[in-house]
């Protein structure tokens, strides 16, 4: 958990302590994130002696090598270019890019094996960054073992997902599902229930509320995921409300602004970070937190990062608005069933008449 | 969506994660965590409570709501789905209008028509039959009919094929088009899936072809259709729900089909034509129920009829005939109907061919034989005489038959309602009316106990023990009378719960008391009285326990008996007179027996008992009496005579008021007071008392008189005894005795002339009777005591001058006394002889005394006076001589044993005469006298 504290620290030294390094590094980083790796691949090969940079920047320039390598499909390239980091965290990262762009091709076994030099590296570093990013691993492995129907094997990964994680509502998400799908039901309604407390921002929060309506149906329990189905209707209704009015708020007032004023003052942003209910009420910070998450950059200009944030907020709100719709499909046939239990009526012929 | 796949901003979160502080605050999960597998499990309640109420309309309006905000066609599409099988499976638009579904189902069109756009193959008829559905529902036969035509043309091994061709000729049908209905059902009957579609087919297919006009194809067809259905051994039994609608709606067709044209006969063409079915019984029975129906009964009985006709020994045969009752019922030709009746129970009543007959069918032959029965029976009752007789012979006949039956086919009578008991039962009576008396008993005793137990058992029996009863009031004999105890005997103890159990309880407890079967009449009697039964019926019981129980010497038992009787009787009854003398005779008798056994404070108190309960009875006077017998032998005498003088007011003339009075008598005795027993005595002496005992009474007053010292009133007694009643009582001896006793009571009264009386009488009724010593005693006395009375007078009369009248008048004295102790001499007793003659002597010698000291005439010379003294000498001397001869005589009794003081009394006079001489034999005598003793 505090990866995410940490990261709104660093975003606000970003936004406030504007950076002296104007190195290639940014542009070929730059050059990546638009798209175009044949640009930072010329950037990282002309312009930069590697004799000129320090331990960490030479990690980084193998790291964007790797990844112009991955854009390319050259992924034995990017492997090459990340056993030369140094840093085990920066070599964890590039894997864990690796890993996903297996994924994506349907490349499991190799997907696996990534992962598994993920937490070697990342497990090794030592620190909670490093934690945080086996934490990560272990989620992509219990997705994984979901999609080849091993829910034991998920179980037993998603089960090692740090409870400090930044990804501990998605983690109980999942380690939910597969315990539903060993057969313990119960045992699924009780972890889904925990992510309640987690901010609808987070992944994974909705989809167990949603789950857990499942879960009940599923046990028999009619009447207590008619009654969660509808709390979960209140509950999506008010958190787009929310949404819509967070928006109107940053198109008013701009980002930069509210989070200033969430600090309440003269406050310090650590100590105000440190007080959980302070995170947790604020959902502006866990909004904000997720979209930097979601790749966001939070040191662009304000004009920038307000559009940025407003799409991305408008994504959200269609997201939870597809989650209401899902919700209200639910609603409804948790409440036919019930209907369908207590009616005595006697069921006529059916068909078509 | 999920984002777990998404890349990392290597650059910022690198960037983020550099030189981080170890600060760590989020959601706290759980403390000491650290993964997710190390997360205990937190509690979730599940079940509690009812759970929300639900409704199918609202899921409907749930569901239609979702619908509304869905965009994606097959979502939308998916949701219609959910809508159409709620609604189908519940009837109706169910939540929402017929309006509001029509709009819903023509809102999904378009969605049917996107997702159509896409798709093709099987999912595309799958699409086509939905949306054909979805049209019908909204309201466009047309266009759903079209996208059936569609599955027809493009997709014939769709698995849609059959239905969609089984719905367009539905449409077709629906339209009139009936060929090509025919031909859309054809080609559905072809590909149906299953049986039951080909089957539906085909029936349709059918109805296409009748409603074609080509009546004889649809027979075939129909025919076919319920081939299919029929089955060998349970025919269309087993056929349920929908097809054996269908079935039966073939049958129908069928039957119009015959009764358009010629009817059975018809029927008979379409068999020939398509070749004979097993089930053409089946097939005559609907046309004549159709017929009937159609209140064609002619028509019925005609098909019947020409069943019967055609199919002779077909086992549905019988069958037909009641078929002809029933329609004749139906029509009203009540006649006719039993006409009928009568065929099927003759062609069929006998056991054999009643056992070969199908149950149902034998069931209503069998309820022939009992409507034919109870017919007769009504007829009987309607009518009189030889008529009404003979009808009630008929009714007994077919109901016995019946019952017969009934007995071999009981679950055909079980069906009826009524067992074969009843109709038994109704056969007795109807016996009984028809003159069958010993039929009916038969037939009743039948009904009661041979036929198995049904709720006219009872009735039955009682029937039986009426009937027994009957004929005993006629006979009147030990044999009728047996059979009465006999049934009704075994009614009491197998109907209990009969209404009029405790009338023949009371007949037969009187009955058995009558046979001398007293032990078991007891019993009975016993059940009565602690039945719940009449006022009257509980009282014939207490009755006869009553008598029972005297009999048998139980009287305290048998008074409670009688005092229940008295209980229920009403005090105006007739018999509650003998009912309190009966109760009081009961106490009375226990009562006795208790003073029999000396527990005579109790039986005082049940004779009390016996004198309340039964007042001014004799019972209660024998009771009053009795116990005043208790209270003497209590000696408690002053209580005795209360009672018995309250005895004698209450009861004067009762036999026992002559017992109370001799009690009363003696309780005076018994308490000292002598007067009062003879003053109760002759107060309680009756008017018409036999003279003796009259006479005996009052001289027992008497006696209680003298002892009383009331010597006078007995006195009285004595004296109208024997001036009025020696007639009456008692002989001469007795008389004389209280005679003497009277004399003894004047005597004390000193009453001197009534004594001289008294022993005149004595004196005279002794002489010439035949008496005894003691009367001649007692006679003697008297006269003794009237020759000294006499013997007085002389003394006292002075002789003087002139001497021959003083003398004459002493003479006349002398001559009184002599004649009384002559009298008294002559009785010969010894006692009174002796001094008789002593006295006698005397007389003479004082006589003879007084004359010598008679008064001298004055004036006499000497010589004169000589003469004179001479005078008087002789005139005493023969004075003296009779004297001495008197006491000799005494002296003479001396050698007879006749020793008296009166005997020494003349020796002394002797002496006194004599001196010389009798001195010296006085002497001599009282020598011997001594040593005789």
């Amino acid at each position: 958990m505090a990866i995410r504290l940490i990261t709104v620290f660093v975003l606000f030294c970003a936004l406030f302590v504007p950076s002296a390094l104007a190195s290639s590094l940014d542009r070929a980083r730059e050059a990546l994130d638009q798209d175009t790796p044949e640009r930072a691949e010329s950037i990282l090969s002309e312009n930069i002696p590697p004799d000129s940079v320090s331990d960490e920047e030479r990690d980084e320039l193998f790291f964007l090598l790797a990844e112009t390598a991955r854009h390319y499909e050259h992924f034995s390239e990017a492997g090459n270019q990340l056993n030369r980091i140094s840093d085990p965290f920066w070599g964890g990262m590039g894997y864990y890019n690796l890993a996903m762009a297996y994924l994506e091709r349907e490349s499991l076994s190799r997907t696996r094996v990534a992962l598994r030099v993920v937490r070697s590296l990342a497990g090794g570093d030592g620190s909670l960054r490093g934690a945080d990013l086996v934490s990560r691993a272990h989620i992509a492995e219990g997705l994984l073992a979901l999609r080849e129907d091993d829910s034991p094997r998920a179980e037993q990964v998603l089960s090692r997902v740090r409870t400090d994680s930044t990804l501990v509502s998605e983690g109980l998400y999942l380690l939910g599902i597969a315990r539903a799908r060993n057969g313990s039901l119960h045992r699924a309604l009780q972890t889904w229930q925990r992510v309640e407390r987690f901010p609808v921002a987070w992944p994974g929060v909705v989809e167990a509320r949603l789950a857990r309506v499942w879960g009940y149906i599923e046990s028999g329990h009619h009447g207590e995921a008619l009654t969660t189905a509808e709390r979960n209707r209140a509950y999506l209704e008010r958190s787009i409300e929310r949404l819509d009015g967070l928006r109107e708020q940053v198109r008013e007032h701009g980002l930069a602004r509210l989070i200033r004023s969430e600090l309440q003052g003269d406050q310090d942003l650590v100590e105000f970070l440190r007080g959980s209910r302070n995170h947790t009420r604020s959902p502006l910070i866990a909004w904000v937190l997720e979209y930097v998450a979601d790749g966001g950059d939070p040191s662009v200009e304000p004009a920038k990062l307000d559009s940025g944030f407003l799409g991305f907020l408008a994504d959200e709100r269609e997201r939870l608005a597809g989650f209401r719709d899902r919700n209200l499909r639910q609603q409804a046939l948790v409440y036919e069933q019930v209907a369908l239990r207590q009616t005595e009526r006697p069921v006529q012929r059916g068909g078509w008449e | 969506m999920m984002r777990a796949g998404r890349l990392l901003n290597a650059g910022l979160i690198a960037l983020l994660m550099t030189g981080a502080s170890g600060a760590r605050a989020t959601v706290l999960l759980q403390e000491g965590a650290a993964t997710l597998g190390d997360l205990s499990p937190i509690v979730i309640r599940t079940g509690g409570g009812t759970g929300p109420d639900a409704s199918l309309e609202e899921a409907v309006r749930r569901h239609a709501r979702v619908f509304r905000r869905a965009d994606d066609p097959l979502v939308r599409v998916r949701t219609l789905n959910r809508i159409q099988n709620l609604q189908a499976r519940f009837g109706g638009p169910l939540g929402l209008s017929e309006k509001a579904s029509e709009r819903l189902h023509r809102e999904a069109l378009d969605d049917f028509e996107t997702l159509l756009a896409g798709t093709k193959g099987e999912r595309e008829a799958e699409l086509l039959y939905e949306a054909a559905r979805a049209s019908d529902i909204a309201g466009q036969p047309r266009r759903s009919v079209g996208y059936l035509e569609r599955i027809l043309e493009q997709h014939g091994d769709s698995e849609f094929m059959a239905e969609a061709a089984f719905r367009t000729g539905e449409h077709r049908f629906s339209q009139g088009r009936y060929a090509d209905a025919a031909e859309a059902f054809g080609g559905a009957r072809e590909h149906g899936p299953d049986d039951d579609f080909r089957n539906d087919s085909l029936y349709m297919l059918g109805w296409s072809r009748f409603l074609n006009d080509e009546a004889m194809k649809a027979a075939g067809l129909f025919l076919v259709f319920m081939d299919r259905y029929h089955d060998q051994g349970t025919g269309f039994a087993s056929v349920s729900g929908k097809d054996a609608e269908q079935v039966a709606d073939a049958q129908r067709v069928l039957s119009l089909i015959a009764t358009y044209d010629r009817g059975p006969e018809t029927l008979a063409r379409v068999l020939d034509a398509h070749g004979d079915r097993p089930y053409a019984a089946t097939l005559y029975d609907h046309l004549l129920r159709f017929l009937r129906e159609r209140g064609d009964h002619q028509g019925s009985v005609a098909t019947a009829e020409a069943f019967r006709a055609r199919y002779l020994d077909h086992v549905a045969a019988p069958a037909m005939l009641t078929e002809v009752v029933e329609s004749w019922r139906l029509a009203g030709n009540t006649e006719r109907m039993r006409d009928a009746m009568a065929e099927a129970v003759e062609a069929h009543a006998e056991p054999d061919a009643m056992a070969a007959l199908d149950r149902p069918v034998r069931r209503q032959v069998m309820g022939y034989l009992r409507a034919l029965g109870v017919w007769h029976y009504t007829r009987g009752q309607a009518l009189e005489g030889g008529e009404s007789r003979s009808h009630y012979r008929q009714a007994s006949q077919r109901l016995r038959q019946y019952a017969d039956r009934a007995g071999r086919f009981r679950m055909e009578a079980d069906a009826m309602g009524t067992g074969a008991g009843y109709m038994v039962l109704l056969a007795g009576d109807a016996a009984l009316r028809g003159g069958r008396t010993a039929g009916a008993a038969g037939l009743y005793e039948r009904a009661a106990w041979s036929e198995p137990p049904f709720p006219g058992a009872g009735e039955a029996a009682y029937a039986l023990v009426q009937l027994r009863q009957d004929q005993w009031h006629r006979q009147e004999d030990a044999e009728s009378r047996d059979r009465l105890i006999a049934d009704a005997r075994r009614f009491v103890q197998d109907f209990p719960w009969h209404a009029d159990i405790n009338g023949v309880r009371q007949t037969l407890a009187n009955r058995l008391y009558e046979a001398g079967r007293y032990a078991e009449a007891r019993g009975v009697a016993r059940t009565l009285v602690d039945a719940d039964a009449t006022d009257d019926q509980r009282r014939a019981g207490w009755i006869l326990l009553g008598h029972l129980r005297m009999d048998a010497e139980e009287y305290a038992n048998a008074a409670s008996a009688w005092a229940e009787v008295r209980k229920l009787t009403p005090a105006e009854d007739d018999r509650m007179a003998d009912f309190r003398e009966r109760h009081g005779l009961a106490l009375y008798r226990e009562a006795q027996r208790l003073a029999a056994g000396e527990q005579s404070e109790q039986a005082r108190t049940w004779f009390q008992k016996a004198y309340r309960a039964a007042p001014g009875t004799d019972v209660a006077a024998s009771a009053r009496y009795d116990e005043t017998g208790l209270v003497l032998e209590l000696a408690q005498w002053d209580e005795a005579i209360r009672l018995l003088q309250t005895f004698r007011q209450r009861f004067p003339e009762h036999d026992l008021a002559q017992g109370a009075g001799e009690r009363i008598v003696h309780a005076h005795r018994q308490a000292g007071r002598p007067g009062e027993a003879a003053d109760a005595m002759l107060a309680t002496t009756p008017d018409d008392l036999d003279p003796e005992e009259r006479w005996s009474r009052q001289l027992r007053a008497a006696r209680y008189y003298r002892e009383a010292g009331r010597l006078a009133d007995a006195v009285a007694l004595y004296e109208r005894y024997l001036a009025d009643g020696t007639d009456h009582l008692g002989g001469h001896v007795f008389q004389q005795e209280r005679r003497h006793e009277l004399a003894l009571m004047q005597k004390t009264l000193e009453r001197e002339e009534a004594l001289s009386g008294t022993h005149r009488a004595i004196v005279e009724a002794e002489d010439g009777a035949e008496g005894t010593a003691r009367s001649a005693r007692l006679a003697s006395r008297s006269a003794l005591w009237l020759g000294r009375r006499a013997a007085d007078v002389f003394e006292r009369i002075e002789l003087g001058a002139p001497l021959d009248e003083s003398l004459a008048r002493k003479r006349d004295a002398l001559s009184e006394s002599l004649e009384w102790f002559r009298r008294a001499e002559r009785f010969g007793i010894a006692e009174t002889a002796t001094e008789s003659t002593y006295r006698m002597a005397e007389l003479y010698r004082q006589l003879a005394q007084d004359v010598l000291d008679s008064e001298r005439p004055s004036g006499l010379t000497d010589l004169q006076a000589n003469q004179y003294e001479m005078l008087l000498e002789e005139e005493a001397y023969p004075f003296e001589e009779k004297a001495i001869e008197l006491h000799q005589r005494n002296q003479q009794r001396i050698p007879e044993g006749h020793w008296t003081g009166w005997v020494s009394r003349s020796l002394d006079s002797l002496a006194d005469l004599f001196p010389a001489r009798y001195e010296r034999d006085l002497q001599w005598t009282e020598a011997r006298h001594e040593a005789a003793r």
